[in-house]
């Protein structure tokens, strides 16, 4: 179901030129921006050899740097877990008043932009519980917010999975004496969470791009880092050789990821006969920035 | 004889009973434009009033006199119009991109990808990092004699170049649903090109798309709050120096927060209403 196909059909002979000639004009176009980038980029002296090696001098604060993003990652992952998981089984209670509840938390916790809450934690929290300030850490506000806002979008999606679920398995479950909870932990919520992990590693991705909002909270994580080293004067300001390579190390990072979201997909299909219904679409939930 | 009547007065009769409906006056192009004239006011309005609050034209009015709520309204009209401003702008720049894959040209097709897979790759921030730190480095200097025009020009900037790859996506998918049936038959009864596109794909492609373009651009709107770290004086930048004054956290905050769902929430719920009216079933 390309696209191309719905557009255009096969080209003749015209078409075929005209392609032509607009992908000649392409190349032109794209090498001489390139090119024109290049000069502004190389006479400024902004790639000089200078730079880069300033960065290679730095490379331990990029390690420190990177060691602290997967920190964040990984804390605010299992985090994020264990709200989801609390937040679904809110969502799906017996007493009216607690799904209100639940489903109006998860609503405000996706309609709030991440950096406010990891600001209420940072800047918030100590000035609410004065007791609790030594505990305050960019770290801690990092992950609370990351966990609240991903737990919460993760528990949208494992309510699908949950909804894409036959029927049939919740009723086997309740027909041989498990109550809902017991049902939910250890029938359908396994199943769930397996048909759903393509989704879950997709979130996965937008977590690990959201420790970059670590920057804000002078949380020393990889964009921290380059933040630093843009502003050394004896690394000679390497602005631009040190936020490439950021990018490239999260671009690593998240296209590994998406691998893994692929491979997993494909494993899914596989083994599930289930066809996929409209419930179970890993693509909506995540890339959307 | 009034029950038995001849073939050609059955005719008639059915002829009569299904008279077309007498044709519709002009009135309703007319009211069209008018909807249209009016939308464009009030949008001017909007757009006036929200550049006053955020700043960047000076009347006669004090701000002073509003005194707390003058950083929750300069906050929200500069979040407001940035989030307008970067809309527009990635929806165009989106909207090149999708047209860029969809051709049958490879290397625009190439590109474009390439520029999406980065886009989904790297956070905002860095991009921020390039554009704010950048540009001014390679000699691109906007807005030199108004510091504030100059870091929302650039935060609207990033959030474009961020921005159109995730709405291209959505305009890409929102293709995809169209079948290829739909087109081959168009083609099949001669329609060309720009009637095939025009009269059978963009209508169907129009009602996939919304959905998930309504999603980016909430996305988009909920990371506007990260230009606050780059000198733009958004909605949530100005909580940190409220409650540093002292201010009643839960109150800032919480200010913030019913600021931020009303422009969310009210948005979700129009596209999805929308997405269940226009659901088309296959």
């Amino acid at each position: 179901m390309s696209a191309q196909q719905v557009l255009f059909d096969a080209p003749g002979p015209k078409a075929r030129r005209r392609n032509r000639i607009i992908e000649i004009a392409s190349y032109a176009v794209f090498a001489l921006v390139v090119a024109s980038i290049l000069y502004v980029f190389i006479s400024k002296g902004e790639l000089s050899a200078k730079k880069w090696n300033g960065v290679a001098l730095a490379w331990r604060y990029l390690l420190s740097g990177l060691g602290n993003t997967l920190l964040a990652s990984v804390l605010a992952t299992v985090a994020a877990v264990v709200v989801a998981v609390v937040l679904t089984a809110g969502r799906l209670a017996e007493a009216r008043a607690v799904r209100v509840v639940f489903t109006a938390i998860v609503e405000f916790f996706q309609g709030m932009p991440l950096v406010l809450m990891i600001f209420f934690f940072y800047f918030g929290f100590p000035r609410l519980i004065p007791a609790l300030q030594p505990l305050i850490s960019p770290l801690f506000a990092l992950v609370a917010g990351l966990a609240l806002y991903n737990g919460s979008v993760m528990s949208e999606v494992l309510r699908a999975g949950l909804d894409s679920l036959p029927k049939g398995q919740s009723e086997a479950a309740y027909a041989i004496g498990l109550q809902k909870g017991q049902a939910l932990q250890y029938v359908l919520l396994p199943q769930a969470i397996r048909a759903m992990l393509p989704s879950l590693v997709a979130q996965l991705i937008v977590l690990v791009k959201d420790t970059a909002l670590g920057y804000l909270v002078l949380y020393f994580e990889l964009t921290r880092a380059a933040d630093l080293i843009r502003s050394t004067y004896s690394l000679g300001f390497p602005l631009f050789p040190a936020t490439i390579v950021v990018a490239v190390i999260f671009i690593i990072l998240n296209e590994a990821l998406h691998h893994l979201a692929g491979w997993l997909e494909g494993r899914q299909r596989n083994i599930t006969e289930n066809i996929e219904t409209d419930a179970i679409v890993p693509t909506t939930v995540a890339d959307h920035g | 004889m009034s029950m038995q009547q001849m073939p050609a007065q059955r005719e008639q009769t059915r002829n009569k009973q299904a008279a077309p409906p007498p044709p519709t006056k002009g009135g309703g192009g007319a009211k069209v434009v008018v909807a249209m004239v009016v939308g464009l006011v009030l949008l001017g309005i909007l757009l006036a009033l929200l550049l006053i609050g955020a700043g960047f034209f000076k009347v006669g009015f004090d701000f002073e006199r509003l005194g707390i709520a003058r950083p929750f309204v300069e906050g929200f009209s500069t979040t407001l119009l940035l989030t307008l401003c970067s809309g527009l702008g990635s929806v165009l720049v989106g909207a090149l991109l999708a047209v860029m894959a969809v051709s049958p040209i490879p290397v625009l097709v190439r590109a474009s990808s390439l520029y999406v897979r980065l886009m989904r790759n790297v956070p905002l921030l860095v991009v921020f990092l390039f554009v704010v730190f950048g540009l001014p480095r390679l000699g691109v200097f906007l807005f030199q004699d108004n510091p504030r025009a100059q870091y929302f020009t650039l935060a609207v900037i990033t959030m474009v170049s961020y921005t159109c790859a995730f709405v291209c996506e959505a305009i890409r998918s929102g293709f995809n649903t169209v079948p290829p049936g739909q087109a081959e038959a168009a083609r099949a009864i001669g329609m060309n090109f720009t009637q095939t596109l025009g009269q059978v794909v963009l209508p169907q492609a129009f009602r996939a798309v919304v959905p998930p373009l309504g999603s980016t651009l909430i996305a988009m709107t909920k990371n506007t709050a990260i230009a606050g770290g780059f000198s733009v004086a958004e909605a949530t930048s100005v909580s940190k120096p409220l409650v540093e004054q002292g201010y009643n956290v839960l109150i800032v905050f919480g200010i913030i927060a019913v600021g931020y769902l009303c422009i969310t929430l009210p948005t979700s719920r129009v596209v999805a209403v929308f997405e269940k009216k226009a659901k088309v079933i296959r």
